[in-house]
């Protein structure tokens, strides 16, 4: 059993606002106190406090902790008075910061913590303490979110490191020590069924019996614009993409399907848009997977399987991830292959249907009607008018040689993300690069995953051109 | 490690140890504590040229064993202060806080008349 960092230390690993709350409250509620807890703390405090201005939220947060702490529950007091610290207001840190410290110590003394997480905590500790002393009074954003610009910068861009780490360390503490009550839009997936019973296989679906958090769209204006900065070429796309979204809403849109040719940066489209917003992924490659396995297998057969949406949900823990068919027109064999993918696909798409799918190998009704549908492919000729239908249909157009020095940076971030260094160390591409680029790139039917090679060897010709310069 | 322990040190981690799981000091502990008013706490360098930040607080004291009138101070680095803000910890002892100190709005400032 993994020990339970105090709740402080898991404030500081928390990577938003959003997040720290969130944990923070589903823990309160489990600790004891005056029976008008509920009344004054629970979900209609929770409404409020989302809702109110700056001031009145910092007053609301102070409140709790002050009862939590009247209570005897010190290290909720604390956890709660961190979140009423912001970047803007350095004073407010001061009154907090010694209990914090005296948490994160007692963990770092610990022999049970985990050192890497006591490593993170202790990282982003010494944030919050530069924030109190002032230095980032211009900051206008959470403590959090000052947390995670700093330490990327300090990681410079890595993929790997700390920050994914933080991430991941995030989601093992909080299943670790969670309890299944939700602040924030939820969806119970799997209804309660007197008799259902799960077999030992399917054991874990019984988490869909509790409310999923569904995923909240924050900024859409700047999901667009992140998505535009990396798909310059794409402008339509993205707008059809996102025109479903609203700002504080849940994610839900309708199914999507990307058509373009091949290179286009559909599939990279679709994942990066799922990434920008927070959705987990699942994804099922149409080509390469056998029969109706889309909509999961009888319990009858051996190899019993719920379907690709159930087990979206499962994996990501979100009631609105995003299932993604890559080359949906892809034949694989028979053209009764791509039927029976086909035909499974239908019901999850149209809302009615998705909210009561009959899984068959849990066997039990599912509300799937929040997960969002993307789907790629080269042409949609192929397939049947009803599936296209049910789709939004979206061009994915090829990019053109206007595009190609916005693209070349992407990619060239990309590599240095790869390789763990500073997207500064390879410097701009120089004019007779770029036209050397662009050719090459021509020639090979502007596709993202060549601009990507041609690009990757353009860098490694500097560099064996810069080696082997100073030699004699 | 333990064994240079000073005794100060060794008196506030026990002190830390009660107040992390929610205790508070006994109401004779805080009857004998110096109280601090117009306070406000302050973040600054541990000490000259270190690494660490520590939070120390300004203000008015009173009851202090080693000063006789109320006197303004500065105490060594806070290890706790209550989330209600109605007392707390330095290295060196407990204090009671009064009201903090209060930065005056311009529409709080009564305009002097001279009388």
């Amino acid at each position: 059993m993994p020990t339970k960092p105090p709740l402080p230390v898991r404030v500081l690993l928390s990577t938003t606002f959003d997040t720290a709350f969130d944990m923070l409250h589903d823990a309160s509620c489990q600790l004891a106190c005056s029976e008008d807890h509920d009344v004054r703390f629970g979900q209609g405090w929770v409404q409020m406090v989302l809702a109110a201005d700056d001031d009145m939220q910092l007053h609301a947060l102070r409140e709790y902790a002050g009862y939590l702490n009247d209570h005897d529950h010190a290290a909720a007091a604390c956890a709660w008075n961190m979140l009423a610290c912001v970047p803007e207001a350095p004073e407010s840190y001061a009154v907090v910061l010694p209990n914090a410290q005296a948490y994160l110590s007692s963990e770092t003394l610990d022999a049970d913590a985990d050192p890497a997480r006591v490593k993170c905590a202790t990282d982003a500790m010494a944030i919050w303490w530069q924030a109190a002393a002032g230095q980032y009074k211009d900051w206008s954003g959470t403590t959090f979110s000052l947390v995670q610009d700093k330490l990327r910068k300090a990681h410079s861009a890595t993929t790997d490191d700390s920050l994914w780490n933080r991430k991941a360390l995030q989601a093992k503490v909080d299943a670790a020590a969670a309890p299944r009550t939700i602040a924030g839009p939820s969806v119970v997936v799997m209804k309660r069924e007197p008799g259902a019973k799960l077999t030992p296989d399917n054991a874990a679906y019984k988490s869909l019996m509790f409310p999923m958090p569904l995923v909240v769209a924050k900024s859409v204006a700047t999901v667009r614009g992140q998505l535009l900065a990396e798909f310059p070429h794409a402008a339509a796309a993205i707008e059809l993409l996102t025109r479903d979204l609203r700002d504080g809403q849940p994610v839900r849109t309708k199914p999507a399907l990307l058509v373009g040719p091949a290179g286009s940066g559909k599939s990279l489209l679709a994942r990066r848009f799922a990434e920008v917003l927070g959705l987990g992924v699942y994804r099922f490659d149409a080509a390469s997977s056998a029969d109706s396995m889309f909509g999961g297998i009888a319990r009858s057969w051996s190899t019993s399987m719920p379907s690709v949406p159930a087990r979206a949900v499962l994996q990501t823990s979100t009631g609105n991830p995003v299932a993604f068919v890559d080359e949906l027109d892809k034949a694989a064999g028979t053209s009764n292959h791509n039927g029976s993918l086909w035909n499974s696909l239908m019901p999850f798409l149209e809302r009615e249907t998705s909210a009561r799918y009959r899984d068959p190998s849990l066997e039990a009704e599912l509300d799937l009607s929040w997960v969002v549908h993307l789907a790629t492919a080269n042409d949609e000729k192929p397939l049947p008018g009803p599936l296209k239908d049910r789709y939004r249909l979206i061009r994915m157009p090829a990019p053109t040689l206007r595009h190609l020095p916005a693209l070349a940076a992407n990619v060239i971030a990309a590599i240095a993300r790869e390789n763990d260094v500073d997207v500064d160390m390879y410097g701009e591409l120089q004019d007779d690069e770029l036209s050397n680029i662009g050719k090459a790139w021509a020639a090979r039917g502007y596709s993202i995953r060549a601009l990507q090679k041609i690009v990757g060897a353009t860098l490694d010709a500097r560099d064996a051109s810069n080696a082997y310069a100073p030699r004699h | 490690m333990a064994g240079n322990l000073s005794e100060q040190e060794l008196m506030w981690r026990l002190d830390l140890m009660a107040f992390m799981e929610g205790h508070h000091p006994t109401k004779a502990e805080m009857k004998a504590a110096p109280l601090l008013s117009a306070w406000k706490a302050v973040v600054r360098w541990r000490s000259p040229g270190s690494a660490g930040f520590a939070v120390r607080i300004a203000g008015f004291v009173r009851n202090h064993p080693n000063f006789i009138a109320e006197k303004a101070i500065t105490t060594s680095p806070i290890v706790w202060i209550d989330a209600s803000l109605s007392w707390a910890r330095s290295e060196r002892r407990l204090y009671r806080l009064a009201a903090p100190f209060k930065e005056m709005a311009d529409e709080d400032v009564e305009p002097d008349y001279g009388d």
